[in-house]
């Protein structure tokens, strides 16, 4: 344990209230220095949804009325043409009310080109809030020329050269 | 009449008047000073890798917080979620530890850092060995300065931004400062020794070495409740009439560890909007050690980023998209990666983490060899560490299995350093592991080894003190050897 204070000699005592003091000084005086810069990189900013702000809109602007994550969105070759291929998973509604919500939202905007399918997950609890992945199968879209537009983990196209997760 | 002596003269005589165990033990820490001076060059200039990218930035932003609150300008609160905060995955003591060099030099070059880390963490194991010198003995601080001292892979990392080596160091201190309570306890129940030091000092300093441990590497607090519970019953088993004394000091421990838990808890919660004791990083950690890691995002991860920051990401989409904190959504990511585990599966991963742990104690030397070095050091750097570390691990086996029937405080110390590490080894049961995860275990396999060379020296030595209590001590031991034997033997048999 510490040496109380009162058996500590003067000598001991100076050093120690003189180091104290610069101490203090420095703190004080920190301002002065500038400023650190962190860079943050642990947390990076979350990317937008690049289906909700303008760069790759779903046809006739339709918005999804319920949470999900984009997991890809790319553009396929089939033997009708070129088609565009979106996968997500919804949160906290059924497949079935998921497709629905989807259906009548590209109905009411125009759009008929639309096909979905929803499958919920096997074996996740009742109340769990990622309930399903569907794939919407869309008409092609134009790319939006803006560099935010090509980020990807907003735009949820990956390229082969990207690593794997591990 | 001759003049008095210069001080070159007045250091040679004091060498001359020093015991030979004492000038054993100088040399030891002049060793142990060199071997970080002569590694520093090749060191130096390494980039921050990997999770120290968190530990520099929250001490970068902690410094910006010391300058605001000076100059009584409102903190920067943004800049300190994202970077102190952060993720919740890690607690800041690392960043606390590096937070005044950056109010000195706000833009410190990573030489100036590795330079500050290297000096805090030599002197913290000096002070470290100075405390087990005095409280158990020469033999056991030399055993120290040797295993891990002189490690070279140790003493490199000693030069690194991870909070592993610190959290061994300040376990050390805890170790030495319970058997020291336990001591003092007895001794004022016999009416000898030094004034019996207050109750609630001598609990708020356990206390305070306890939480600083876990601040460094939240993973020990396992370790540190261990530690803090086994000192309480052993010390109440050898104390008499000073036994109310002895649960008031842990009780104070008590109240420092968690005082000083909680501006973190409630600060990381705050900031991630949900839940956070310690770190928010089990249910990933558990995902990607023992479910399908092509499941942790009910299926596939994102390419293009780790398997700890592309489940992040996901888990802050659903977070953004469905309004429930990103823990939560982790969590139930982490069920479902999970479903498929078996008792077999797990008990194989188990042992699968148990090697990495050990296999490669000196994975970090190439990492941490700087491309500006002035002369190669990874492989003599590896080579030694081989050498040192795998009889190390030898010795903290045995020390596992090995029971102590010595007189109390023996037995004590034979008990404390057990639960220690086995608490350690409670890591491969959770996380994978990997090369730096046994600088945590270091100082614990110096102590073993002067441990057993002390039970080995003393061997058919009648042994004092009272017998009933020592058999109570000797029985606590034979649990916590049948728990690891039992645990280890469950886990192979399943494995295999």
């Amino acid at each position: 344990m510490a040496v109380s204070e009162a058996r500590r000699p003067r000598s001991a005592r100076r050093a120690v209230a003189a180091l104290g003091a610069a101490l203090l000084l420095l703190i004080v005086l920190s301002p002065t220095f500038g400023r650190a810069d962190p860079t943050g990189s642990y947390r990076p900013e979350l990317s937008p949804d690049a289906r909700t702000n303008g760069c790759w809109p779903l046809p006739g602007g339709v918005r999804l009325d319920f949470g999900y994550q984009v997991r890809s969105d790319e553009l396929v070759a089939t033997t009708t043409g070129q088609r565009r291929q979106l996968v997500l998973h919804y949160d906290q509604v059924s497949g079935e009310e998921a497709v629905d919500s989807v259906e009548s939202g590209f109905a009411a905007a125009g759009v008929t080109d639309v096909q979905v399918i929803a499958d919920d997950f096997v074996g996740t609890a009742p109340d769990a809030v990622v309930r399903g992945q569907m794939v919407l199968d869309l008409p092609p879209s134009r790319p939006e020329g803006r560099p935010e537009c090509r980020a990807p983990f907003s735009t949820k196209k990956f390229t082969p050269d990207m690593d794997d997760r591990s | 009449m001759s003049d008095p002596p210069g001080p070159a003269g007045l250091l040679a005589r004091r060498w001359a008047d020093l015991e030979r165990a004492q000038r054993v033990l100088l040399g030891l820490v002049a060793a142990v000073v060199l071997l970080r001076v002569g590694l520093y060059p090749g060191t130096a200039g390494t980039p921050v890798y990997g999770d120290e990218a968190y530990y520099v930035d929250a001490a970068r932003a902690l410094s910006n917080l010391v300058r605001d609150l000076v100059s009584f300008s409102g903190p920067d609160t943004a800049e300190l979620s994202q970077n102190v905060a952060g993720n919740g995955w890690f607690m800041p003591g690392m960043s606390i530890l590096l937070t005044p060099l950056f109010v000195v030099v706000p833009d410190a070059p990573i030489e100036l850092v590795r330079a500050y880390l290297g000096l805090a963490s030599t002197a913290l194991l000096l002070l470290a060995v100075l405390g087990v010198r005095r409280h158990l003995g020469r033999v056991s601080a030399g055993a120290v300065l040797v295993v891990p001292g002189l490690v070279p892979m140790y003493a490199v990392f000693g030069f690194a931004a991870y909070g592993d080596l610190v959290a061994g160091l300040l376990v050390l201190m805890l170790l030495t400062q319970a058997v020291a309570l336990v001591r003092r306890t007895r001794a004022a129940d016999r009416g000898a020794g030094p004034e019996p030091v207050a109750a609630w000092r001598h609990g708020i300093h356990l206390g305070l070495l306890g939480i600083a441990a876990v601040y460094f590497r939240s993973s020990v607090s396992i370790l540190v409740v261990g530690v803090l519970a086994v000192t309480l019953v052993a010390g109440v088993l050898l104390a008499r009439a000073q036994w109310r004394r002895l649960v008031a000091t842990m009780v104070a421990a008590g109240a420092a560890f968690l005082v000083l838990l909680a501006p973190w808890s409630a600060y990381a919660s705050h900031e991630l909007g949900g839940r956070v004791l310690t770190t928010t990083s089990v249910p990933t950690v558990l995902a990607n050690t023992f479910g399908d890691r092509d499941d942790v995002c009910y299926g596939e991860c994102d390419p293009g980023s780790s398997i700890w920051f592309s489940p992040l990401r996901y888990s802050r989409e659903v977070a953004r998209a469905t309004g429930i904190s990103e823990m939560q959504a982790a969590a139930e990511m982490s069920v479902y990666a999970r479903a498929d585990v078996t008792a077999e599966s797990y008990a194989r991963d188990v042992l699968d983490n148990l090697s990495r742990y050990l296999r490669n104690p000196a994975g970090f030397a190439r990492i941490f060899e700087s491309p500006t070095a002035p002369y190669p050091t990874a492989e003599v750097v590896g080579a030694l560490t081989y050498l040192m570390v795998f009889p190390a691990f030898l010795v903290g086996l045995v020390m596992l299995l090995y029971v102590d029937r010595r007189g109390a405080g023996a037995q004590v110390q034979s008990l404390l350093v057990k639960v220690a590490i086995g608490a350690l080894l409670v890591q491969p049961f959770v996380h994978i592991a990997g090369s730096r995860y046994w600088m945590t275990l270091g100082p614990l396999l110096g102590l073993s080894a002067a441990l057993l060379y002390g039970a080995r020296r003393s061997r058919g030595r009648p042994v004092a003190g009272d017998v009933a209590t020592l058999a109570w001590l000797t029985r606590l031991q034979v649990v916590l050897v049948v728990g690891a034997v039992t645990a280890a033997t469950v886990v192979v048999a399943l494995a295999v």
